[in-house]
């Protein structure tokens, strides 16, 4: 690992979208930045600019006027990216999925790295997310992860 | 000068980004202490910068990248200037130039929260360069010359036996340069031109990958050229004087620029220009007007 992946890993920044949810889960991701939880010790930042992210945090079932949205913000982030479903309606509708607005959980639009399920989900987990993300990105960089089903 | 003089200074300019890095680094870090947070490594800046360096290029277009080159290269330039002697009215200029290139490159894009952005750092400009070049006619006043080697040699001040303290004769100027260092940092309460959340970071926004790690290695040069016009306000004929209290005045305004920015919160971009045009600009005119006076021997 040379020094560049090295540092990828120590400065993910991040981009909190919402897709369409109730605003618990934002709640939930705004409180890791507080004092208590202080996630700014593994470098993150909250920059709320696809252009500066690297992990992109995606919150609420997907409406279908959000469509559009998501995977024009998803092309706008540069890469390498991973892309994280925080809460249960962003893993796969939750409550609202099959209604007649909602298309369905982030991964039926954009690819989905890591699943964080949860109603709101707690800032632990979310935590807990990101690093298994990360995990996921220096997987990647070895060229040793492997999907399931591979 | 002589070979070692022009290595040294050679040595500062390559070391001047290094100290930009960790002076955003110990920011951070200390910044996060005063919230009861343990906050990021010291070298967080360093690895922002290397993971930059690695991400693809996404260009909005090429212009857009040749101001953001532009901004760099004037910032550089300054820096030059300034660890070479040079003039301190085109150390001012060149570091005008490259704040324009900024604002340039911001308006070449058509994203509306980069021209809000460009707009507030033009309009930053107006409200902080005059201010910076009249700091440097007072100095210019005091000492007789713009440029800097000379008023090495001839700021005489006498104070406890050293000859040359600037600060003691001129403290409105010095007043003056920590402004325009809070602004060109974008500190609060003067951090507009960037407003994080507020227009996510303006002037900033559209820059990707490795070219927002350019903007950042400028803004490093940018930070390092502030803290070394605060040190021409200490300097004297012993060296070793001279360097500690140099670093001494740079520790001291690097702190009380950490404390501002950690206990206020920004202003609007009109209550920069007013402050700077009804508080500023009296006392700097006061300042040139006394420092007249007492020259032509009617007071002191």
């Amino acid at each position: 690992m040379n020094g560049t992946e090295k540092s990828r890993l120590k400065s993910p920044w991040i981009t909190h979208i919402n897709t369409g949810g109730c605003n618990g889960c934002d709640i939930e991701i705004l409180a890791c930045l507080t004092p208590k939880y202080d996630i700014e010790r593994f470098g993150i930042l909250n920059k709320g600019n696809p252009k500066h992210t690297d992990v992109l945090l995606v919150t609420g079932p997907v409406t279908k006027k959000y469509i559009h949205v998501l995977k024009n913000l998803y092309d706008q982030t540069p890469g390498p990216k991973v892309v994280i479903a925080v809460g249960t309606c962003a893993c796969s509708g939750g409550v609202f999925k099959d209604l007649y607005n909602v298309e369905g959980g982030v991964d039926q639009v954009i690819p989905v790295d890591v699943y964080i399920p949860g109603c709101a989900v707690k800032p632990e987990a979310i935590i807990d997310g990101v690093v298994l993300a990360l995990e996921k990105l220096k997987k990647l960089q070895e060229g040793t992860w492997k999907e399931v089903g591979e | 000068m002589n070979t070692i003089d022009i290595a040294i200074r050679i040595l500062l300019f390559v070391l001047a980004p290094a100290f930009g890095c960790l002076f955003f680094g110990i920011d951070r870090k200390l910044t996060a202490r005063m919230q009861n947070r343990v906050g990021p490594p010291l070298l967080q800046p360093w690895y922002d910068f290397k993971k930059l360096m690695g991400k693809t290029e996404e260009i909005v277009n090429h212009i857009h990248l040749v101001f953001a080159f532009a901004y760099v290269a004037f910032i550089m330039l300054a820096l030059g200037i300034f660890l070479m002697d040079g003039d301190l009215i085109v150390i001012c200029f060149s570091l005008g130039a490259s704040q324009v290139f900024l604002a340039l490159g911001a308006f070449s894009v058509r994203s509306p929260y980069s021209h809000v952005g460009a707009h507030r750092h033009l309009l930053q400009m107006v409200a902080v360069e005059p201010l910076l070049i009249l700091a440097a006619v007072t100095i210019k006043l005091q000492t007789g010359s713009f440029v800097l080697s000379d008023i090495y040699a001839r700021s005489t001040y006498p104070f406890f036996g050293i000859n040359t303290i600037l600060l003691l004769s001129l403290p409105v100027a010095f007043f003056i340069v920590i402004l325009a260092t809070i602004v060109d940092t974008q500190k609060s309460p003067f951090d507009i031109s960037t407003a994080h959340s507020e227009i996510v970071s303006g002037t900033f926004v559209e820059y990707s990958g490795p070219y927002l790690a350019i903007t950042k290695l400028g803004h490093w040069f940018e930070l390092s050229l502030l803290f070394a016009f605060v040190s021409i306000f200490f300097s004297s004929d012993v060296l070793w004087i001279s360097i500690a209290g140099k670093l001494t005045l740079d520790f001291a305004v690097f702190l009380l620029i950490l404390v501002i920015d950690n206990s206020t919160a920004r202003l609007t971009i009109d209550r920069l220009v007013k402050f700077s045009v009804r508080i500023g600009l009296p006392l700097i005119i006061i300042n040139i007007v006394l420092i007249v006076i007492s020259s032509m021997g009617v007071i002191a």
